[in-house]
């Protein structure tokens, strides 16, 4: 298991599933699917803060074109 | 030697850069034994003899394989291969004994073309069927009794890799039967009294599974180029990206006589080698055991909940909470060492676990109880000591508290005033009562996710609770406590008995509604005819050997021949006619020319135009029934079979209606029958 840059979707994936696990321990869950109105907006933004991630993480992993050919004199 | 591109490290044998030729077996008289490589040679080899080390991997993916499973199933196959890639064997090392080995002599292995694992694959290209059949038959296994999950994972474990590739060792045997032991026991569990499935069973036996798991090694390293140089051996004529022609092609020539170990050109020079450009393999990731790892720990967590827990609701809640913060973590180990992205998938399924569980949790159901065969378990209740004790983990339960429609009770042992209450808890499953309308039915349904249905009021979604009271006062007493922790309730609201009561001195029978809430009404003693052994929800008498009467008094025999009321008939096949007018089927049934019927068991269907007419219009349910419906019928008895009647007190409650033609009086005669309206 090598060391790697920083992965930016495991990081915002591993937040919200351990999150959801906690809330899960805890028993939680009913006040979360009671209200509704606050259950979905937290889901998109979770959705959003995971795909806002994985751009991000695979912009980095893009590697940079070199730029091999002398500048125009 | 010759440059050998058929290695997994090389181009591929359909590479355009390579020279193709079809190998037929005549090549393993050829050669002479000397320069075989077979850890590259791209043929089925037995175990061992690859000399790659490996015994779970096929010998041509010994040095890492840029080509996929399509590209090794055809080469081992067809036994094709590129001669300029095999040039080192061409006349060299075909004669080697592993060449004898068939390709096909394999029976049983999972499938490169696979869409999970391969077994059903595998399983449909062993058996020459259509892959779409068996995995349709696993899914339908699956779905109906867990059977295809357990025959899925015995395959797995059982099941070679793929064609070629050396069988499971032992422990994966043993595993696998034991999968399949247990998935045996589990399908022919209630018959033996015992039901060896259980979540947790599953659980255990799936991270098991995933534990011996070993991912492809595609992803194995590189050697490096000195060491292919090296496996290629030789002289190095063909080293580098140079190869020898091929048969056939441009410049070559057969081996002559004489000169050893190689081939020669028409004029005795040794060929040029042809220049064959080398693809390079793509580099591949090594897979990182943090998923595995991970994974397996949540499995566990989860396993070990179920099992102190025994399937309660709160331990599932906490264990499936834990396997997601299991996840989780592994996912944050990943942000910086090893790759894992998809725990995510695992992760969300722990947390809709927990959630499941959070919403079952206080519904005082057990889903951790044994598992029940698929299928609907039917209770006819008529009075309270036919309540069952509903409690199980799963199933479906249809409590049908109408059944005195059809088995029809005594006056003295009327449920008519009788309150039942019913209490049925399921973990997974639907639970239905059905009750007569005019009954007066109390109802509280509960469900953790799923749908409640009764009438008047509806809920579906996460933890409804739905409690209705509906049916006249003075009805029937119904109390139904309902729980399911995920699935689904409904009550029904059946018809009530139409009583159908004949009076041979008038001519005239009347159809009394019979509700629950007239006391008065009394439930009579009818046994149904002899022969019949259901009268359905139309009004149609099925009797034992398939025969029906409708109640058009319409006849079906099991034949297929029909007799109509009017006297028209359809014969079926292999029935004859007598010249007296009898009809004679083929089982020996005969009919009279009147439409009567004597069946061979002794059964009659006698005048079939004195059977009690179904009303023809629709009977108002309500409690005091004051609307009666006129049927003119034949003053005879309404049907033969009948032998015993009740006598019915007709009160004010159910006296008929200004202007109707019914009878009063303060009884019934003969020929009272109940029939579904």
């Amino acid at each position: 298991m090598s060391r790697h840059s920083l992965d930016v979707f495991s990081l915002v994936a591993g937040v919200v599933v351990v999150a959801l696990g906690l809330i899960g321990i805890a028993g939680r869950f009913d006040r979360l699917f009671n209200h509704p109105d606050q259950l979905w907006p937290a889901v998109l933004a979770c959705m959003a803060l995971v795909l806002v991630a994985s751009s991000i993480s695979g912009r980095r992993d893009r590697p940079r074109p070199r730029r091999d050919t002398p500048p125009p004199v | 030697m010759i440059d050998n591109t058929g290695g997994g490290d090389w181009p591929e044998p359909d590479s355009p850069s390579t020279v193709e030729d079809e190998m037929t077996d005549d090549r393993s008289t050829e050669g002479d034994g000397r320069g075989r490589d077979d850890s590259r040679f791209p043929v089925p080899e037995p175990a061992g003899s690859s000399g790659s080390g490996d015994p779970d991997e096929p010998p041509n993916e010994a040095g890492g394989s840029g080509s996929d499973g399509s590209d090794r199933s055809a080469s081992s196959d067809g036994g094709s291969d590129t001669a300029g890639s095999d040039g080192g064997s061409v006349g060299a090392g075909f004669g080697s004994s592993a060449w004898t080995s068939p390709p096909g002599a394999q029976r049983w292995f999972r499938s490169e073309d696979r869409i999970f694992k391969g077994v059903c694959g595998g399983l449909a290209e062993s058996l020459a069927l259509d892959p779409v059949v068996v995995r349709l038959a696993f899914v339908v296994l699956a779905i109906l009794d867990g059977a295809g999950l357990a025959a899925y994972l015995a395959g797995y474990l059982l099941l070679a890799d793929r064609r070629g590739a050396p069988s499971p060792d032992g422990l994966r045997r043993i595993l696998g039967w034991t999968v399949a032991a247990i998935g045996g026991l589990a399908i022919a569990g209630p018959s033996v009294g015992q039901s060896y499935s259980s979540v947790t069973v599953w659980i255990l036996l799936l991270g098991v599974a995933f534990a011996l798991w070993k991912p492809s090694r595609r992803g194995q390293a590189i050697p490096p180029d000195s060491q292919r140089a090296a496996a290629r051996g030789g002289s190095g004529l063909g080293g580098g990206s140079g190869g020898w022609p091929a048969p056939g092609a441009p410049g070559w020539a057969p081996p002559v006589s004489g000169v050893s170990g190689g081939f020669v050109t028409a004029d005795g020079q040794l060929p040029q080698p042809v220049v064959v450009p080398v693809r390079q393999p793509r580099k591949r990731r090594s897979r990182s055991p943090l998923g595995r790892i991970t994974l397996a720990a949540a499995l566990a967590a989860v396993a070990v909940g179920a099992s102190v827990g025994g399937g309660d609701p709160r331990s599932m809640k906490i264990a499936c909470g834990a396997a997601a913060i299991i996840c989780g973590a592994g996912l944050l180990v990943g942000v910086f060492a090893g790759h894992a992205r998809w725990l995510l998938i695992p992760g969300l399924l722990a947390v809709g676990g927990s959630a499941t569980a959070a919403a079952v949790d206080g519904l005082g159901v057990h889903i951790g109880a044994p598992w029940r065969n698929a299928g609907t378990t039917h209770v006819q209740v008529l009075r309270q000591a036919d309540v069952p004790s509903i409690d199980v983990g799963s199933g479906s339960y249809d409590l049908d508290m109408t059944s005195y429609r059809d088995r029809t009770t005594t006056v003295d042992d009327s449920p008519a005033n009788e309150s039942i209450t019913a209490t049925a808890k399921v973990g997974i499953g639907k639970l239905v009562a059905r009750v007569l309308d005019g009954d007066r039915v109390t109802v509280t349904a509960r469900v953790g996710i799923g749908s409640i249905s009764v009438p008047g009021a509806t809920g579906h979604g996460y933890r409804r609770t739905v409690t209705q009271t509906f049916g006249p006062e003075g009805g029937r007493r119904v109390n139904l406590d309902l729980t399911v922790g995920v699935g689904e309730i409904q009550v029904w609201l059946n018809p009530a008995l139409l009583l159908v009561s004949g009076d041979p001195n008038s001519g005239e029978q009347v159809v009394v509604p019979i509700t629950a809430g007239n006391p008065e009404q009394a439930f009579p003693t009818i046994p149904l005819p002899a022969g019949v052994v259901e009268i359905d929800d139309t009004g149609t008498r099925i009797y034992e050997n398939g025969a029906s009467v409708s109640p058009t008094l319409g006849i079906s025999l099991p034949d297929g021949t029909q007799i109509h009321p009017d006297g028209s008939r359809l014969l079926g096949a292999g029935a004859q006619v007598t010249p007296d007018g009898w009809l004679i089927l083929q089982d020996g049934t005969r009919v009279d020319p009147t439409g009567n019927v004597f069946f061979t068991n002794g059964i009659q269907i006698l005048s079939p135009t004195t059977v009690p007419q179904a009303p023809t219009s629709t009977v108002p349910r309500q409690s005091d029934a004051t609307t009666f419906l006129t049927i003119p019928t034949t003053p005879s008895v309404a049907d033969p079979s009948i032998t015993s009647f009740v006598t019915i007190p007709v009160t004010a409650a159910v006296r008929p209606a200004p202007g109707s033609t019914s009878p009063t009086g303060a009884s019934v005669a003969p020929g009272t029958t109940v029939v579904a309206p």
